[in-house]
């Protein structure tokens, strides 16, 4: 009996959930849209404060072993060095307009205008939003969040090859490998 | 008879809501919760503005700072 019990118990639990999810919240997916969001601008900023970290560690390294200014200097801190470029889009303080990070921001940023269109839309369409069917409009796509998630995995197997993060030591590495798994199809 | 067929049947309809109320309920509770918080959360954000602590254009970020150390110790032909 006891079992019986317990198989009630579920079925009237996942009754229930079946009820809260179908009368959900319209506000449920822009709600998660926006953590998502936030988590892809932490990887960001949490890989340049670690690229920081390697920079610095790769001209102690250079310098220490060749002394600045030297042509055997610009040759061991090179390969840092571009990456840091590829990643900042700045060289010598001009904007080359190719950087990972202000892409990355580009397109975040662009999605918080899109998010924000959308909580307005709901915001005047609380009625329409919640029926079975809602408009377009009442739900935001986290596929236009994919070119930031393929980024973040870009730029990690980079880092990762260069030595500038390790997979195991890195608390970044994994959301990147994540949202990069998520976002799929990347670079086809 | 009856009765302790009556008395029996009470306390198997009891165990049974006992278990239900056990099981369901905290999971319930959570799922009105995450229900009820949503419009919330999203509300909270949508009048935050999105602020990067790493902006570039305005020349901040963390890893910018270290490429113009190395700029300073590259030689000038590079």
């Amino acid at each position: 009996m006891r079992q019986s019990g317990g198989k009630m118990a579920k079925w009237i639990l996942l009754t229930a959930f079946a009820l809260v999810m179908g009368c959900g919240t319209p506000y449920k997916n822009l709600a998660y849209s926006y953590a998502v969001l936030n988590q892809t601008r932490d990887v960001a900023e949490g890989f340049d404060r670690s690229f920081k970290a390697f920079g610095l560690a790769e001209h102690e390294r250079c310098a220490r072993a060749h002394g600045v200014k030297t042509p055997a200097y610009a040759t061991c801190i090179d390969p840092a060095y571009s990456f840091l470029v590829a990643w900042t889009g700045q060289r010598n303080g001009v904007d080359t307009g190719k950087g990972i990070l202000p892409a990355i921001q580009t397109t975040q940023s662009a999605a918080r205008r899109t998010m924000d269109g959308t909580y307005d839309y709901i915001k005047g369409h609380e009625s329409e939003c919640k029926k079975k069917t809602p408009p377009p409009d009442c739900k935001y796509d986290l596929m236009l969040l994919k070119p930031v998630g393929c980024a973040l995995i870009e730029v990690a197997d980079r880092a990762v090859k260069l030595g500038a993060i390790s997979v195991t030591e890195n608390e970044y590495y994994k959301l990147a490998l994540a949202f990069g798994n998520w976002a799929l199809g990347c670079g086809r | 008879m009856w009765e302790v067929i009556m008395a029996l049947e009470s306390t198997v309809v009891l165990t049974v809501v006992t278990a239900v109320l056990k099981e369901a309920i905290p999971a319930i509770i959570e799922a009105v919760k995450i229900l009820l918080d949503s419009p919330t959360a999203a509300e909270d954000v949508r009048t935050k503005p999105l602020v990067f602590s790493v902006a570039f254009g305005g020349g901040d970020g963390e890893a910018v700072k270290v490429q113009r150390v190395i700029e300073g110790a590259l030689p000038p032909s590079s």
